[in-house]
């Protein structure tokens, strides 16, 4: 049976603030939480727009970087398993079938 | 005003896009008089208010630099009618706000509001003593009871509360007798405390108020011995305990021979023009409530992005850490040097009418001198 494809969107209400050589933090104003990134991760957070599943945030990722890891699909798909569980960013369930 | 030299922006440390933290003196008005007031008399300060729409405006400003929080302070931030629509426009800007306040004007009708905005970090509040006669010696009779009122007020709504005990020479005998009202009696999680300075209105009543030299070696005594008591749970960034702390520190370094701190030997206090700033009453933007002659702009006038990054006055105070101490008369020969930041840049220029020098209320050689002990 085909499951419906999780896309990740951002809580809107979260605050991308970047702070010094395009390292930033992220920012829910509501619980206060905070979570320091890399520039890596703010280029990630720039792509989770509701639209693009993991596998376009990772092809958008080797496009902008040119020495990316053969393991950062994984690791981006961490990354975004983390910005969920600390509530910065939900999932879309847009009905697409993978 | 001139602009940096190359060299000088080149040499510049670095700092954030925005500041983390905005100080709003949202009201220039006070129900209370305390003797100690830093705030006001202080001849270079216009105390007039903003209206609420231009502090709404300079929100959204904020907002779209992605500052965390604001603290909104004064003068008696409670006295603003507008106040709820003010902190209405903080969350609707994503931010997060604090309150410093004297207590004494909290119902459960704004403390519901406070709490139901799930925004606010702290409300701080003035307490100065374990009893009337204490708290009300410097902050005016029937303050005492107010605030305490504040305090339980907030509580009852689950609003985070702290307070601030700021130490003179009417209540350095209660430290024992606040920490205990405050710690165990009302249950509070912390409080930080600070001393009286030659600031403001206390410049008048400085002989009145402010720690003599026995005053402040029983308070640093004191507050350390309270400090070990209720671990964790008494704080400092300034005053006896704070002064306490780093002498102990800086003596145990001379007597090892130790090197130099990171943050020793040079004009390095404090960090605040890195990461803060802040907003006068009458909308001037200033790098410090202690620091409110240096005007750096207007807001709604000026861009704070650029009043932040560029402003020449601003980026001078934050080269003031690149200036040694053994530049002047007052630190050669000491043996501290090494393990000294020359304190507050405010009280530097409270006392000496110049920013770029040590501040001499806080230096250890003195204060030995004049026949203190560290605790």
């Amino acid at each position: 049976m085909n499951k419906p494809k999780k896309t990740p969107i951002q809580n809107p209400l979260t605050v991308l603030r970047v702070e010094f050589d395009d390292w930033a933090i992220l920012f829910d104003p509501d619980s206060a939480k905070t979570m320091g990134i890399n520039p890596t991760g703010v280029a990630v957070w720039k792509l989770i727009d509701g639209r693009k599943g993991i596998e376009d945030i990772v092809k958008g990722i080797k496009e902008k970087f040119s020495d990316v890891s053969i393991s950062a699909e994984k690791e981006i798909s961490d990354f975004i398993d983390v910005l969920y569980k600390n509530g910065f960013i939900g999932y879309s369930l847009n009905g697409e079938t993978q | 005003m001139t602009n940096l030299s190359a060299l000088e922006m080149a040499t510049l440390p670095k700092i954030m896009r925005s500041p983390r933290t905005v100080h709003l003196e949202i009201s220039s008005k006070c129900n209370l008089r305390c003797l100690y007031c830093y705030y006001f008399d202080n001849p270079a300060v216009d105390y007039t208010n903003l209206p609420t729409e231009q502090w709404l405006q300079f929100f959204v400003e904020l907002g779209s630099m992605a500052v965390m929080d604001v603290s909104l302070g004064g003068g008696e931030p409670f006295l603003r009618p507008d106040l709820t629509d003010l902190i209405e426009g903080i969350i609707q800007n994503k931010m997060r706000f604090s309150i410093i306040s004297n207590g004494s004007l909290i119902d459960d009708h704004i403390a519901e509001y406070i709490a139901g905005t799930r925004r606010c970090n702290y409300v701080q509040v003035s307490i100065d003593g374990a009893s009337p006669e204490v708290h009300d010696s410097c902050r005016g009779k029937g303050s005492f009871v107010k605030a305490v009122r504040g305090i339980r007020t907030l509580q009852r709504h689950d609003v985070p509360v702290v307070a601030r005990v700021t130490l003179h020479h009417h209540n350095v005998h209660d430290m024992a007798n606040v920490a205990s009202f405050l710690l165990d009696e009302l249950g509070l999680s912390v409080f930080s405390t600070n001393s009286a300075g030659y600031l403001g209105a206390c410049r008048k009543n400085a002989g009145e108020v402010l720690l003599t030299k026995e005053d402040r070696q029983m308070a640093m005594d004191d507050l350390l011995n309270l400090s070990q008591k209720y671990t964790g749970r008494i704080t400092a960034l300034a005053g006896p305990l704070y002064e306490a702390k780093c002498w102990r520190e800086m003596e145990v370094a001379r007597l090892n021979h130790n090197p130099a701190f990171s943050k020793g030997g040079h004009l390095t206090a404090c960090g605040c023009p890195f990461g803060e700033i802040s907003v006068r009453a009458d909308g001037m933007i200033i790098p410090c409530s202690m620091l409110a002659h240096m005007v750096l702009g207007r807001i709604n006038r000026d861009s704070l992005q650029e009043v932040w990054l560029n402003n020449p006055e601003l980026n001078r105070l934050r080269m003031r850490q690149k200036i040694p101490l053994n530049e002047f008369e007052f630190c050669r020969g000491c043996d501290y040097m090494l393990y000294c930041t020359g304190n507050c840049p405010g009280a530097a220029f409270t006392l000496t009418g110049d920013v770029n020098l040590p501040s001499p209320d806080a230096c250890l050689r003195k204060f030995l001198a004049e026949g203190g002990n560290i605790p």
